[in-house]
């Protein structure tokens, strides 16, 4: 069957009514259709219509984009028959599609507004990559992610009664990432010298840093040891996903500030010279013609604190170091990730929650991502929840090589501010 | 086109406050599929480029209280033809947005579906066919230049030549304009001036198409230059190097570095700016002045605009406003070289593929004295790709020869810098048949417009740069001038277009 871009049908497909029959569908039945040569297949709810041709299927823009069909292309049909999967959680990405919708604010509105949403697309068939138009809101609404995620050809529909009663749902921007400054906190406590971490995929990661890190012995040295089908410990996972991070942040050009602060006991933050004035600064600048030299002094500094590894774990420190690495940025207005990375839990220092509510409670354009590695039980991951919740991110559990380094890489491009909503 | 207003006199360029200018945009890295969690589709691209014009006004604002810009950013317009094309059909029409960028170099992801199940199959094989499908059919069309992408490892895991020979069917079969190489991603970083990558560049220059060469560092900006220096000493390869052009993406992300600005003195080379953002630019623009021997404006024909969405987004918005900005170092000229001539000069090409064409030339003129000849001829063109006669393949603008914006030429202010939207070419091709034809339409002063169909056969022999060079350069053309038909009406004109495509 030859496919018609049809526009905006509201996710629908329409067949010829004869077409409809010999599918076994009707109004309400899902179809399936596939590029055989591509594979590419999408899904949708189906209308019936006799202007249709019997040998043509017009699908709703929309679909077709998320399936990456266009017009003319050939495609077998089949009825979807299997139950629909119960949706906990979706995050919904907003994409402005007029001036007025690109403000600042636009997430909250949208939380504001989720009734007029709902009555949008609530019933409508969901699979990753699905897209709507909301026109209160003049943007275009992007299924990011669900709980559980749609994997393969399962579909669900959107009921948000159910969302609300479940882990609910989360509104943030997408389409135009922002420059942003970081501040990474790594735990090198002695706990992360713990060889649990295997190495799978990172081929990629590793021959770019390899690439990146020029002729500096250490480096080269430090990357050797990520073989395939090894183990390496924590602390040396956690080191790569910060040269990664500080890789795509300097080379990739996603650029500005980025500090690097490393606790155990004790709280030490990565310090730089600029060659030209002199000045010692606890941030590398990733823009600009000395961003190479930063990126060589930044991967040294990791490496060393590495291999020397401490006792206890100081995480509200580490976060009153944060503090004062932002106001040494000097730019209150330019937004801030913050990612917090720990196998295990705070063993001294101040309370965490309580330094991050103290001193950070000013800053809007602060975002908190705290990743747990390694071994769950050992991680406090009801604290990991709430310094995120707080900080407007989100909380992971990772435990190899290749989430950890995707995850980092994937922050060091995407600053969202999240907005949630739930009962 | 991005609509500018010069917030001052400007004697040195001819302009007056308050003037405005348009700016022809061409992003020459723009990435369509899907890899993880990055998926984008034509419409994708338009959406991206709307929510760009929305930040770029944003951004500009802020920095126009901060008497920064020398240039305001006041409008967006599309160019008439493509948006017509938009316009045929309801569905198309919602697509019909984002003209802060006229023109969009497109290329695959490493795609999810680059590697085929089928180990005999060169990778990137679907993502070439999906670019061909999206940049070589109405209406987009008429906005994108489709690139392919190889994997020059495939010669040690498939077979030989097989990177080869998908480069080949992509140009010549899908029409496939440039290619992209990606030495990180394929894993082949060691491996650039190996013969595996060699023979990959080699064919590239044998089929005239332009390289996008992904660089993140100055290491493989060397290993690119020792490959082509290589090739230049090696005579099996002496042919092929007049046909390479390589754009170094990302400026190396090292915009300063003397070994980059050195390589971009070789002609075979240039460079983009996505990626780059902040003190980047500044960076980039006054190393590129500085190594320009003799000083002139040269330096600015090297460097392209490229967003490398969706990889990046907002990175773009500044490499624009650094162009409109007091600190650029250059003119209007070299704002509009960066935008989007040099990649129109690098990209453009008559699109041919081994299609069966056996048309004869036929130039119609048409006195056009109450301006709306284009016009009534656009709407019958369109009517046949609307009614499915026809699809449009491609749509190039004709680059005039005298482009430098100098006070001697300060009526071109008002119009566009660099490209006339008034002169094409279009591409056809016959839903029945699959033949092409090429539809030149050239304004040849207010009052005269001509009309000349040739077949793909008759076009190929004129090569690829022809939309580059002076009209006077071209023999094809110039023999049609010489065979022209007169129409004294519009309808006389449309009987002929429609004879001339045997549409009637």
């Amino acid at each position: 069957m030859e496919i018609v871009d049809g526009g905006e049908l509201k996710g629908y497909a329409s067949l010829h009514p004869k077409t409809a029959e010999s599918l076994k569908a009707d109004i309400g039945s899902i179809v399936l259709f596939e590029d055989p040569e591509s594979g590419f297949w999408g899904a949708a709810e189906i209308r019936k219509s006799p202007d249709v041709p019997q040998n043509k299927m017009v699908v709703d823009s929309l679909v077709l984009e998320a399936s990456l069909l266009m017009e003319g292309d050939r495609v077998d049909v089949t009825l979807y028959e299997r139950p629909m999967t119960a949706l906990d959680y979706v995050e919904f990405g907003l994409k402005p599609l007029t001036e007025d919708a690109n403000t600042e604010d636009l997430v909250t509105r949208a939380a504001e507004s989720v009734s007029s949403l709902e009555k949008l697309i609530g019933g409508r068939l969901v699979y990753p990559g699905m897209s709507f138009n909301w026109p209160d809101l003049g943007v275009k609404v992007e299924i990011l992610n669900t709980r559980p995620a749609l994997t393969g050809r399962s579909f669900a529909k959107l009921a948000f009664e159910a969302l609300r009663a479940k882990t609910g749902y989360q509104f943030k921007t997408v389409g135009i990432s922002t420059p942003f400054n970081a501040i990474l906190c790594i735990d090198t406590s002695g706990s992360m010298k713990t060889g649990d971490v295997p190495v799978k995929d990172v081929a990629h990661a590793r021959e770019g840093l390899k690439d990146l890190a020029g002729d500096n012995p250490d480096v080269q040295a430090f990357l050797d040891r990520f073989e395939e089908g090894t183990n390496v410990t924590r602390a040396e996972a956690a080191a790569m996903a910060v040269l990664l991070y500080l890789a795509e942040k300097v080379g990739r050009g996603y650029g500005e500030k980025v500090a690097v602060i490393t606790f155990e006991r004790d709280v030490s933050e990565m310090t730089f010279m600029d060659p030209d004035t002199g000045d010692v600064r606890p941030y590398v600048e990733c823009t600009g013609k000395n961003k190479a030299i930063g990126l060589q002094v930044i991967s040294t500094h990791v490496i060393d604190k590495v291999e020397e590894g401490g006792t206890l774990t100081n995480m509200g420190d580490a976060l009153m170091k944060a503090g004062e690495i932002l106001d040494a940025f000097g730019d209150p207005r330019k937004p801030t990730m913050l990612i917090m990375l720990t196998d295990g839990m705070t063993t001294t220092g101040p309370p965490p929650l309580k330094v991050l509510k103290e001193r950070f409670s000013g800053h809007r354009k602060l975002v908190m991502y705290c990743i747990g590695l390694g071994e769950r039980n050992e991680i406090d991951e009801e604290l990991m929840l709430a310094m995120a919740e707080y900080g407007n991110g989100t909380y992971r559990h990772v435990d190899n090589m290749r989430d950890l380094l995707e995850w980092y890489g994937r922050l060091a491009s995407e600053f969202a501010v999240v907005i949630r909503g739930r009962e | 086109m991005l609509v500018v207003r010069s917030v001052e006199d400007q004697p040195a360029h001819g302009l007056k406050k308050g003037d405005l200018l348009r700016f022809y945009i061409v992003d020459a890295h723009h990435h369509m599929g899907r890899e993880g969690s990055h998926q984008n589709t034509p419409a994708g691209a338009y959406s991206y480029y709307s929510l760009l014009w929305f930040e770029l006004r944003r951004m500009a604002k802020e920095r126009l209280e901060k008497d920064e810009l020398l240039y305001e950013p006041v409008d967006i317009e599309p160019p008439h033809t493509a948006s017509k094309c938009f316009n045929i059909r309801n569905s198309w029409a919602e697509m019909n947005r984002g003209w802060l960028v006229d023109r969009t170099i497109v290329f695959p992801f490493s795609d999810d579906y680059a590697k085929s199940d089928n180990k005999l199959v060169a990778s990137f094989k679907l993502s070439n066919d999906r670019i061909a499908r999206w940049t070589t059919r109405s209406p987009h069309s008429t906005r994108l230049i489709g690139f392919a992408r190889v994997d020059p490892t495939d010669a040690r895991t498939i077979g030989a030549d097989c990177a080869v020979r998908e480069l080949h069917r992509a140009v010549t079969l899908l029409g496939l304009r440039g290619l992209k190489l990606h030495p990180l991603a394929q894993l082949f970083l060691d491996d650039i001036e190996d013969d595996i990558t060699r023979r990959v560049v080699k064919k590239a220059g044998e089929l005239h198409v332009p390289i996008v060469f992904d660089t993140r560092n100055i290491r493989t900006v060397r290993r690119i230059k020792n490959l082509i220096d290589g090739m230049r000493s090696d005579k099996s390869c002496a042919n092929s190097i007049t046909g390479t052009r390589i754009v170094l993406a990302h400026s190396a992300m090292t915009p300063g570095d003397t070994f980059l600005h050195d390589t971009l003195m070789d002609p075979v080379f240039c460079t983009e700016t996505s990626g780059l953002h902040g003190q980047d630019l500044p960076v980039l623009m006054k190393a590129a002045q500085e190594r320009d021997t003799p000083p002139g404006n040269q330096w600015s024909s090297r460097i392209l605009f490229g967003t490398d969405y969706s990889y990046f987004s907002l990175h773009a918005a500044d490499t624009i406003l650094h162009l409109l900005s007091r600190d650029f170092i250059g003119g209007p000229s070299d704002i509009q070289r960066i935008l989007g001539e040099n990649a129109l000069l690098l990209a453009q090409k008559v699109f041919v593929t081994r299609g069966p064409s056996r048309r004869r030339p036929r130039q119609v003129a048409f006195r056009d004295d109450r301006n709306q000849g284009l016009d009534g001829f656009e709407n019958l063109l369109f009517s046949l790709v609307r009614d499915e006669h026809w699809d449009v393949s491609s749509l190039d603008l004709i680059i005039p020869s005298q482009r430098v914006l100098t006070s001697s030429n300060v009526s071109l202010m008002t119009k566009t810098i660099g490209v006339d939207t008034d002169s094409y070419v279009l591409t056809l091709r016959s839903r029945s048949e699959g033949e092409e034809v090429h539809v030149w339409v050239r304004r040849r002063s207010d009052r005269l417009l001509t009309f000349a169909v040739t077949s793909g056969y008759n076009t190929r022999g004129i090569g690829g740069s022809e939309l580059g060079l002076p009209e006077s350069e071209s023999l094809l053309l110039k023999a049609l001038d010489e065979h022209t038909i007169y129409a004294d009406s519009s309808d006389a004109l449309s009987q002929e277009v429609l004879e001339t495509l045997g549409t009637q």
